[in-house]
């Protein structure tokens, strides 16, 4: 399971945005088979950013999000993806943060019965720059 | 013979209520069980499906979790998946939601003013899912002729 970002933050009003593009390539099993048995009708994939800022212990904000059906190949190998929601800190806490950390995770629905949720392994950590970018080439 | 069977209506609704009473204060939620009411949701759960809850105090709320909450004010549960967290060192927690199959977060469902949910609005987190069982409750809902005829329909059987 492997991604790669690259990323810059821009100030709008007062909160800190982030911009984050990223690569994903993973396999999801459960042990040797494939996830999707009998009783999986979907996962519902997301990939999301936790952090720790001054103004909050902890940050987790959900940048992408897929809908996987039971049929479709449980190989990702995606390039160059944008995030799909708006990277705001509640603050001003991305700026000069090291210790971002993006980790793909699913939550397996089932025809019928309990709804459990799987952090993927592997996870990334991405530091973001000391200052603020003023044009937003996104 | 007529004291017997309205005692024993009795026991039965008794029982009843007594299961209900216990199961909320086993998951900790005052709503246990609900039913889903729209497509917000889907393809995960669709209208009519029934959702086991639990809602344990000491039970993070964290991004990706299925909750279903109440807006100040409003009485109908929404069951939609949180994306954004922001928690303090205090324990003190705000938290966004979007369902599934909407285009946009839940922002616009929200009180006016407000921008986050917090933990004294969630009713619950969903644990399990049932498909369809709901049905009938929606049907009520959307029938009450149907629902006095449930009704009678039931009290005949239980007498």
């Amino acid at each position: 399971l492997r991604k790669n970002v690259e990323d810059f933050t821009g100030p709008r009003e007062r909160s800190d945005l982030g911009f984050v593009t990223f690569d994903i390539t993973a396999d999801i099993l459960n042990g040797k088979n494939s996830i999707f048995d009998w009783n999986v009708k979907q996962l519902f994939l997301y990939l999301s950013a936790e952090y720790s800022t001054k103004n909050n212990a902890l940050n987790q904000v959900v940048l992408w999000d897929k809908i996987m059906l039971r049929g479709d190949n449980p190989r990702l190998s995606l390039k160059d993806m944008k995030s799909k929601y708006f990277f705001f800190d509640d603050g001003n806490g991305l700026k000069g943060n090291r210790n971002i950390t993006l980790t793909l995770s699913w939550n397996v629905v089932p025809n019928a019965g309990i709804l459990p949720l799987v952090t993927g392994s592997g996870h990334v950590s991405v530091p973001f720059p000391d200052t603020y970018e003023t044009t937003k080439s996104y | 013979q007529l004291y017997y069977q309205v005692l024993n209506f009795a026991m039965i609704v008794s029982s009843a209520l007594m299961i209900w009473k216990g199961l909320i204060v086993v998951t900790g939620s005052e709503s246990p069980i609900v039913v889903v009411l729209s497509g917000s949701m889907e393809p995960a759960f669709h209208r009519g499906d029934l959702l086991f809850l639990t809602n344990f105090h000491d039970d993070p709320i964290r991004a990706g979790e299925i909750v279903v909450f109440k807006v100040e004010g409003r009485d109908i549960p929404i069951v939609h998946r949180v994306i954004k967290v922001h928690e303090k060192g205090n324990g003190n927690i705000k938290f966004l939601t979007k369902g599934d199959n909407n285009e946009v977060d839940d922002r616009g469902l929200y009180k006016e003013g407000q921008n986050w949910l917090e933990k004294k609005d969630v009713v619950g987190r969903a644990r399990g899912f049932l498909p369809y069982v709901g049905m009938v409750t929606i049907i009520m809902n959307d029938y009450p002729k149907f629902k006095v005829c449930i009704q009678t329909f039931g009290i005949l059987a239980l007498v």
